[in-house]
């Protein structure tokens, strides 16, 4: 984990008609971190990763990926300049095989260019590697109809569509909903994987516990604010938080 | 200055026509596009009854009105929700049923115009200098009080509001205890007796025919679409949009162009704010 | 108890869904069967009918609306129904009707091309600007569309003929065949053949791969790094395209265009008929049924005064009861035994 800052967020202000989803967000990631944002529903987290990665356009604030300026532009182009994001409701493609999933993120133009890929037929075999990499059993699971997946799968299957294309970082939208504790376990270590290989990973939770262990910094959102940032340890602590989760 | 009443009373009865689409579109979410057709039906029923069986006036108006509520009532029990919901279902099942109306207009009538018992007594007014038929000064009078009874009632009764939290959110609706599917029952047939008021109110002036069928039809899509779907400000402002420029186009150029000026409106609508007037611009991103 | 009903495969069909089909003859010929059946009998139909005008005339118009069909399919990709395919017609129509009779006196090669020109330049412009809105506009506004253009025409009489439309329009004298209706048929079929194996070819690279992926989750697909606007675009330009030739063919084949051309049964009948044809979007499930659903219509025309109430209660029936498709009970029938349990 090094110093280098991978991406800057600053003053980032969102508002949906009088509601303030997102008020002066700020944060960095720096090159191989994974940074946990956490709160309750409601608390923005949504919005910001939205506003990130292209699919919003915020009232104020800006983003930067490595040093480059990356607000407004629509969220095609924010992907292909290394930004990847999963989706929190479980949605695949369903009238393709699961290893097609995949192939999409593969034919993109940042893909082709980082790993050469000419063909669907080339594209297939990397694909089919990236879901391995993922705990897939790549002689079983890559051909079989998506809709038979458990969702433990196609929540990976998601996070291996979202890093086919090499991102600098990955926003993970609440990648552990919608999946019972055992199918959840498959995750944590699937994502620690992809940071070990120098992936920056900022992961969207409200569920803390899930977290623990996974990740080496923590925000705090509330109604649209940040009010606190730090280590994990420190979160059980803070009395604000307990009441911000608690009431 | 007589374009102003023209303009008005023009404005009124698309608003009429408009206002139980209104309620029963973009409210209540049916695709219901054959409510045109159950108006002019109506309007036929009553043309019938008064020319052909030559019933007195009050009589064929009030039976018309019934049976057309009726038809309504039994097309949306037994066919409309049995499409559960599905826009393209309820599309095709009410075009079909439009067919079927106007088809049956065409070959019960011709295409001839059929004589409408006329409501107001056959008086001319003279107002700034020139004279009005009694009954475009009337539409004029009504109509607003019509439009601002239907306002209130969607602000100020259980049903009315109902019928906008359905618009709203629909599942929470639900939960909140509103019957969707009484609830439109209960709108559609409001919906049919407003446009067949709006309808016997301005008919002895239009005249009766299937080209009048097919204005009143595009009339109702244009507000919609100018005004923006689902919005009550935008079709009010859409309708006297429309009202007017028809009204002031006819005054220069002859009344066979009129519908030159909205068909320009809404082409230009189409290709640079599909959305309407107050309509939503961009695609809500439902839950990412 | 209740009816049950098994469907087990037949072993040939199983033998066949890998690449082995290729080793016998029995294989080879029970894939192919339905494909060369159906492209003969569509081919030879001339033959068959020993060139009945009128026969050759109901199927070429059937060829027609199978475009649109085909046309529509595309679109309903995307969950966007069209209820105003006629749209396609009138454009090309009276473009072409413009040109060559009441303004012009242009040769019909160069008009349908200005046809395909401006068709594509205005129903893309359409589509995409539509993109921006919700659900029910478009199908509002594809309704809208061909009455608006219907009523234009009593707009401007001169030029665009209101009632009675724009007649004589000129055949070309040139060109690669005669101009006869048998020879109109097999233009129709030949394009639709043409489509069909498109299709197929299309299925298995990157563009129907990213088209079905669009349909199934376009979110997804633009945070992959693929812009899901120019696919839309690609495909409201094959869509429009394919209408607007449908459109062009038509013009050829009557020499006429007026407002009835414009009317709502001609939108409806390649909805209609892709619905009857397949759930999916199977183009040749769509294409199926839409030459059924015009012999059919054209049946019903001895019945003349009922035919629109007959084709209404079709539309009604088909809705209540969603079949799913007669290409899908085809392709039951041919490839699985089909077993009822009392």
């Amino acid at each position: 984990m090094s110093d280098k800052v991978v991406l800057e967020v600053r003053d980032l202000t969102k508002s949906f008609g009088g509601l303030a989803a997102l008020d002066r967000v700020s944060l960095t990631v720096r090159e191989g971190e994974i940074v946990g944002i956490i709160g309750p529903n409601g608390s923005g987290k949504t919005t910001l990763i939205n506003v990130i990665s292209g699919f919003l356009k915020p009232d104020k604030g800006s983003v930067r990926l490595e040093g480059e300026d990356i607000l407004g532009l629509p969220a095609h182009k924010v992907a292909e300049k290394g930004i990847a994001r999963t989706f929190q409701v479980l949605r695949p493609f369903y009238s393709v095989p699961a290893c097609h999933n995949v192939v999409l993120s593969l034919l993109s133009p940042r893909s082709r260019r980082l790993k050469y890929i000419r063909r669907v037929g080339l594209a297939e075999q990397v694909a089919m590697d990236l879901i391995e990499l993922l705990g897939f059993d790549r002689a079983h699971d890559s051909f079989r109809p998506t809709r038979t997946l458990p969702p433990g799968y196609l929540r990976r299957l998601d996070i291996a569509r979202a890093i086919a294309s090499e991102p600098r970082v990955l926003l993970a939208d609440e990648p552990f909903s919608e999946l019972t504790a055992v199918e959840a376990t498959s995750v944590g270590p699937a994502l620690l994987r992809l940071n070990s290989l120098g992936m920056a990973i900022v992961i969207i939770e409200h569920r803390l516990h899930y977290l623990m262990g996974l990740i080496h910094r923590v925000i705090v959102m509330h109604e649209g604010k940040v009010i606190f940032e730090g280590n994990p340890e420190d979160v059980e602590k803070e009395e604000r938080i307990r009441k911000v989760y608690y009431g | 200055m007589e374009i102003i009443i023209y303009g008005l009373c023009e404005s009124f009865v698309i608003l009429l026509f408009a206002l139980g689409f209104h309620l029963v579109f973009g409210l209540g979410g049916v695709v219901h596009l054959s409510y045109g057709a159950f108006a002019i039906g109506g309007a036929y029923a009553i043309g019938i009854f008064y020319w052909r069986l030559g019933w007195a006036p009050p009589l064929a108006i009030l039976v018309g009105i019934a049976l057309v509520t009726l038809l309504v009532f039994i097309f949306y029990k037994f066919l409309l929700s049995r499409t559960q919901g599905l826009m393209i279902n309820e599309a095709l099942i009410s075009l079909a049923v439009l067919l079927i109306i106007m088809d049956v207009i065409m070959l019960t009538c011709g295409t001839a115009p059929v004589p409408f018992p006329n409501v107001w007594p056959e008086r001319l007014v003279p107002l700034f200098g020139t004279q009005f038929e009694l009954s475009r000064l009337g539409v004029i009078i009504i109509a607003p009080l019509i439009c601002l009874g239907i306002w209130w009632f969607l602000k100020h009764t259980t049903g009315g509001r109902g019928m906008w939290a359905l618009s709203a959110d629909r599942e929470v609706a639900m939960l909140m205890g509103v019957a969707p599917v009484k609830l439109i029952t209960y709108m559609i047939v409001i919906a049919t007796i407003v446009s067949m008021v709006g309808a016997f109110l301005s008919l002895s002036f239009l005249g009766l025919s299937p080209v009048i069928g097919e204005l009143i039809i595009l009339w109702v899509l244009f507000a919609v679409i100018l005004g923006g779907v689902g919005s009550f400000k935008g079709m009010v402002l859409a309708s006297f949009i429309i009202g007017f420029s028809e009204a002031i186009t006819a005054s220069m150029l002859g009344s066979e162009l009129k519908l030159l000026a909205p068909l320009v409106i809404i082409l230009l609508i189409i290709v640079f704010r599909p959305s309407g007037i107050f309509g939503v611009a961009t695609k809500l991103e439902e839950r990412l | 108890m209740a009816k049950r009903v098994d469907l087990i495969e037949r072993s040939i069909y199983k033998r066949t869904q890998s690449f082995y089909a290729v080793s016998s003859w029995v294989e080879i010929s029970y894939l192919l069967g339905p494909w060369i059946a159906g492209i003969a009998v569509a081919v030879l139909l001339p033959v068959f009918c020993q060139f009945n005008a009128y026969v050759l005339y109901v199927f070429t118009i059937a060829g027609i609306y199978a475009l649109l069909a085909i046309s529509w399919t595309l679109l309903a990709l995307l969950r966007l129904y069209s209820l105003g395919h006629a749209m396609y017609i009138g454009i090309s129509g009276y473009i072409i009707g413009i040109l060559s009779v009441s303004v012009w006196n242009l040769p019909f090669y160069a008009c349908a091309v200005l046809a395909i020109f401006g068709g594509l330049l205005l129903l893309v412009s359409f589509h995409a600007a539509s993109l921006k809105v919700k659900g029910p506009y478009f199908l509002l506004a594809t309704l809208l569309l061909p009455i608006m253009l219907a009523e234009a025409t009593y707009l401007a009489p001169g030029i665009l003929r209101a009632e009675e439309g724009i007649s004589g329009i000129p055949v070309p004298s040139y060109g690669l065949v005669p101009p006869s209706i048998a020879n109109y048929y097999l233009v129709t079929v030949f394009v639709i053949l043409i489509l069909i194996f498109a299709r197929r070819f299309i299925n298995s690279k990157e563009i129907g791969l990213i088209v079905r992926c669009i349909a199934d989750n376009e979110y997804a697909v633009e945070a992959s790094g693929l812009s899901v606007w120019r696919y839309k675009i690609l495909i409201f330009a094959v869509s429009s395209a394919i209408g607007v030739i449908a459109g062009i063919l038509y013009t050829l084949v009557r020499g006429y265009i007026g407002p009835s051309s414009l009317s709502l049964t001609v939108s409806l009948t390649p909805l209609l008929g892709s619905v009857i044809g397949t759930v999916s979007t199977n183009i040749a499930g769509a294409v199926i049924g839409t030459y059924l659903l015009v012999v059919l219509l054209e049946g019903l025309r001895i019945a003349a005064i009922y035919k629109i109430i007959v084709y209404a209660v079709i539309i009604v029936i088909v809705v209540l009861t969603r079949p799913r498709g007669l290409f899908h009970y085809m392709e039951q029938f041919y490839h699985f035994f089909r077993r009822v349990y009392e």
